[in-house]
């Protein structure tokens, strides 16, 4: 393939033409969705194959942007576009499309708003895409603001009845965090007469003022979609009224962007006013670690067991990130290739469960005692969610908290905590369902997951091993 | 299925032998669970049972001329860290591997013929797997293999349990048992960025958190035994049938614990408290393990704790000798897996009975099981008695060991061979002289085994043998056998309400709180509500200048000229 190939902007791009066509397709009736759906699907897995195809052309030993694309978007005042990737971004980028295929098989047989959801998923991996790729502070900024809009639409039509107060506090968090990164942009275009790209911005100097309300601005505004305390409500509140597992796994990548944010503009050496915030940042984040833990380990609702869960690693990854080791980015690239999969797995099931369980009214415990498949499937993602070698979290986990050991005793060891305590929350909500004490039954059982289903769910289950023997498994590496 | 074998097995060959064994277990295991479940079940079980069997004897010469074949592969190369898993031949990994291949082919065999196993060839495989996961941890040169391997048996040993409320105990237990070897290796790591084994001695002499570090070990290594304070998820393993109770006794994490804690040994010593802790468990659980095997009505749970006083034994052991090695206690282990199997003889031929209160008046019937109950403990008490040793210290502990046996055995003897019969009529008239031949045969050759080739019989072990021949004719503990009655004993869930009140409770009070003051109060109340508040007193007060009276257009008049004032005074 010529290097004039611009690889990135068609991973972008065809995403948004998908939801193009689904936009135009016509009510479809007579389908039951069936034609948005399959469109949709295919649109993924063809940018998976894309996604596999730049995975091919990258060097993955470099930690450099590679397959860099340059467009002038004004020129005056000059605004240049530049996309770029690395391991870290493309490992994300193949596991979020994984994560959305399993939202797409989850949601299969939804008949309301099937469209809608299609459109603004679709339209949400392309914002999300194209954030994952930018390279320079305007199109991240685009990109980063533009992607709420999907959400708040998704989160307005498959809101429980509570979404009203829900979009609120959605709108105020976000609305926050936007402000802020504009300022922040603004600043930084004034000093550079020009666009920046992202990683030279930690290299700018700046006067002192300045400086201080520049990184105040960026880390609020990331810190505004990171579950950390008072930021995770927005995010509590969204998982716990959403039913949908589409737009759960949507919702509840949001945090991603904000660690992603993290990631990209405080490289490993980040600039010395930016110290204080960091400290500040380690310890709201430790505090809200172990905080919501705790509360995911006494409450019986399993979205939020899992937004818990959610959030503990989610802390883990950017704590593991701010702690200057050059060498840890690529273990949490790897880290986090399973934990999206685990996570958009887990909603998978218990979306499954919860539909089940609603239709024949029954209560949550021993629901899993009469299907053996869907048992397995459960089981094993929640062993892999907990960390056991099963994944690549297994060894990319040791390494983050050794490093965050290393960095910080006290840290590390409360990481620990919380590590355990959402683990024993996910197990206490797994044996739960596995009651078989409380099974009965003449009171009805709930139907297995059907054979195709499970054949998929294996197959993701094989892509997890896999990662757990070599995190490269899909180059041989 | 036979194909597939072949051709492995044959192309096995042609590599080194511990990966080969490890391919092989590997290999059956998968394709156990793609076989159908019930179909066929006991024909292909056997077959496992032969193929593993037949590729063991292939073993065994190897084994005697001490054969030695390095394997290492590459694992994972980051740039920071390389890890490599060591397979190699040689005579370390053999005679560790000997006592659980063994176990593994006892627990095979029982398995062809169990009456109880609804599931025998998903059992078959799991235990072939979990083999192969034992041979990585006892060639483990470094601390991911070591980690990952025990972590892998944790996970066969959740599927090996077939009961819910075993499973539940076990779970907890083993999540925080691997949290804190994780944690441990973790910090490990974080000092010296090193995975090799060796980095326990440096650590041992440069460590910064020892004492932490040795804890967590500690706590890892006790809960994985099952030792006193841990040992419900042990005894928790009593719901399940013997075939399985018998293999995770002396297959899983009790064999992971042991095997962990001889190689982490150079960084317990060097932790000041070591020696007491590990003293302090051992002397709880020889008491809680003895006070078991004459109090517990389940002789499941019986046999639980002879297991429980076992380990108790190694690990006091362990304290007294300097060079303490797991691999040189594999006659006992073996010993140890005989008395299960001949406990699991007797309930075999009861009907599959398991309590100790419906038994009784055996002997007429059941006496060659008797008999070789009776000789089980002479072989048993030779061995151990026969042990030469350096400390006086050991040679107590041995003599204590087997005295504690001795009063145990009796009891439980005396208990289900003699006296009046609390057995159901139909079980009375079904008992067999020697009924089912997978129970007792192998118990039975591996007892035979350290008869035939034990060279002198120490003095002590003929008076221990008149203490054991005395205490079974005394009977002195007879009024024990009220306690079978006593359910709130025979439940044993004392240490499951202690933890819940200790742990649980403070947790999900403190979890509550946070909860409804935080997140409630301070969050949804507070802030939230207050941001509210003033967005709907600006709607208003904008509502109010934007009604159309004379006084609002002034006032908003007033505040253009105000600000065009204010910057033009900059």
């Amino acid at each position: 393939m010529s290097s004039n190939f611009y690889l990135l902007s068609v991973i972008i791009t065809l995403p948004f033409l998908g939801m193009l066509f689904v936009l135009s397709a016509k009510n479809d009736e007579k389908t039951g969705g069936r034609n948005v759906y399959n469109v949709s699907l295919f649109t993924v897995i063809a940018n998976i194959v894309l996604i596999l195809r730049l995975f091919s052309r990258l060097d993955v030993k470099s930690s450099a942007l590679q397959l860099v694309e340059r467009f002038t978007w004004l020129e005056n005042p000059r605004i240049d576009i530049v996309l770029g990737v690395d391991v870290f971004s493309a490992l994300l980028l193949l596991s979020i499309h994984i994560a959305f295929i399993i939202g797409f098989i989850a949601v299969r047989h939804n008949r309301i708003q099937q469209k809608s959801m299609m459109v603004f998923a679709l339209l949400f991996l392309s914002q999300l895409t194209g954030f994952l790729v930018a390279a320079d502070i305007f199109s991240f900024y685009i990109f980063f603001e533009a992607m709420l809009f999907p959400v708040f639409m998704l989160i307005g039509i498959f809101g429980d009845i509570r979404r009203q107060g829900i979009m609120y506090r959605f709108f105020l968090y976000n609305f926050l965090g936007a402000v802020v990164l504009f300022l922040a942009t603004i600043i930084l275009y004034n000093y550079q007469n020009g666009a920046v790209e992202i990683s030279k911005v930690a290299s700018l100097s700046f006067n002192g003022k300045i400086e201080h309300f520049m990184w105040a601005s960026i880390l609020i505004s990331f810190l505004s979609r990171i579950p950390v305390w008072p930021f995770h409500f927005w995010i509590s509140s969204v998982s716990s009224s959403i039913k949908n597992p589409l737009v759960f796994i949507i919702v509840n990548l949001i945090p991603l962007t904000g660690i992603y944010g993290l990631i990209r503009f405080l490289p490993q050496t980040f600039p010395a006013s930016a110290a204080f915030y960091i400290t500040a940042l380690e310890i709201i984040g430790v505090v809200t670690m172990l905080f919501i833990a705790l509360i995911g380990f006494i409450n019986r609702d399993t979205q939020y067991k899992f937004f818990s869960y959610i959030t503990v690693y989610y802390i883990m990854y950017m704590l593991g990130l701010l702690s200057k080791n050059n060498l840890i980015m690529l273990n949490v690239g790897f880290s986090f290739f399973s934990y999206l999969i685990i996570v958009a797995g887990l909603e998978f099931v218990s979306s499954y469960i919860r539909s089940q369980q609603e239709k024949l009214e029954l209560g949550t415990e021993g629901l899993l005692c009469p299907v053996p498949r869907l048992a397995f499937v459960y089981s094993f993602l929640v062993l892999a969610a907990i960390g056991l070698p099963v994944s690549s979290l297994f060894l990319n986990n040791f390494l983050i908290i050794s490093s965050l050991l290393g960095n910080n005793f006290s840290l590390g060891i409360t990481v620990v905590c919380a590590l355990v305590l959402s683990s024993g929350a996910l197990l206490g909500d797994l044996y739960r369902l596995k009651d078989n004490s409380a099974f009965c039954p003449e009171k009805g059982c709930i139907m297995d997951i059907s054979k195709p289903y499970f054949f998929f769910m294996a197959f993701i289950i094989f892509v997890l091993i896999a990662s757990f023997i070599r995190p490269l498994w899909f180059l041989g590496m | 299925m036979f194909f597939v074998i072949l051709v492995a097995v044959k192309w096995l060959k042609t590599n080194k032998m511990l990966v080969n064994l490890f391919i092989l277990l590997s290999l059956l295991g998968g394709i156990s669970f793609f076989l159908p479940k019930d179909k066929y079940s006991r024909f292909f079980s056997a077959i496992l049972f032969a193929v593993t069997a037949g590729y063991a004897l292939q073993l065994v010469p190897a084994y005697q001329v001490g054969a030695a074949e390095p394997f290492v592969f590459h694992w994972i190369q980051y740039k920071s860290l390389h890890i490599d898993i060591n397979l190699s031949a040689n005579q370390r990994n053999f005679t560790g591997l000997l006592p659980l291949g063994i176990v593994l082919l006892f627990a095979l065999f029982g398995n062809i013929f169990s009456r109880q196993e609804t599931r025998r060839l998903r059992l078959g495989g799991l235990m072939c797997v979990n083999l192969a996961f034992l041979l990585l941890l006892l060639c483990a040169n470094n601390l991911i293999v070591l980690m990952m391997s025990a972590l892998l048996i944790g996970i066969t040993t959740l599927y090996v349990i077939n009961d819910y409320e075993a499973k539940k105990t076990y779970i907890f237990y083993d999540l925080i048992s691997d949290m804190a070897l994780f944690t441990a290796f973790a910090v490990i790591y974080s000092q010296f960025h090193q995975v090799e084994l060796s980095v326990l001695t440096r650590y041992a002499r440069e460590g910064e958190h020892i004492p932490l570090v040795a804890g967590l070990l500690l706590l890892s290594l006790l809960i994985k035994n099952g030792l006193f304070l841990f040992h419900n998820q042990l005894l928790s393993f009593r719901d399940l049938n013997f075939n399985r109770l018998i293999f995770l006794s002396f297959s899983s994490l009790p064999v992971v614990g042991i095997l962990i804690y001889e190689k982490a040994l150079p960084l317990l010593s060097a932790f000041e408290y070591s020696r007491l802790i590990i003293a302090s468990a051992v002397v709880l659980s020889a008491v809680y393990a003895l006070g078991g095997t004459l109090i517990y009505d389940d002789i499941k749970e019986k046999t639980l704790c002879f297991n429980m006083l076992f380990w108790a034994f190694l690990y006091a052991l362990s304290l007294s000798t300097p060079q303490f090695s797991f691999s040189a206690c594999f006659p006992l282990f073996l010993l140890m897996l005989s008395l299960n199997g001949l406990i699991h003889a007797l309930s075999a031929a009861a009907s599959d009975e398991i309590y100790m209160s419906r038994m009784g008046g055996f002997y007429k019937k059941l006496w060659l099981l008797l008999l070789f109950f009776i000789f089980w403990f002479a072989v048993f008490s030779a061995e151990i008695l026969s042990w030469k040793t350096l400390s006086p210290l050991v040679r107590f502990e041995q003599i204590l060991f087997v005295f504690a046996m001795a009063l145990a055995l009796s009891h439980f003897l005396r208990e289900a061979f003699f006296g009046v019969t609390q057995a159901d009529e139909i079980v009375s008239a079904r008992l067999k002289i020697l009924p089912y031949v997978d129970c007792w045969l192998p118990a039975v050759l591996v007892c035979g085994w350290y008869a035939f080739f034990r060279p002198e019989i120490p003095f002590s072990f003929l008076i221990m043998f008149a203490v054991f021949l005395l205490l079974l004719v005394l009977h002195p503990l007879r009024r024990l056998a009220h306690y079978y009655a006593d359910e709130e004993l025979q439940l044993s869930e004392f240490f499951k309400r202690f933890y819940e009140l200790v742990l649980l409770t403070p947790i999900t009070v403190l979890g509550r709180i946070l909860w409804l003051t935080i997140d409630f109060v301070i969050i949804e109340r507070t802030i939230i509500n207050s941001l509210s508040d003033v967005i709907k007193f600006l709607i208003r007060i904008s509502q109010k200048i934007h009604q159309s009276s004379l006084l609002n257009y002034i006032l908003l008049a007033l505040c253009g000229l105000g600000i065009i004032f204010l910057y033009v005074g900059r």
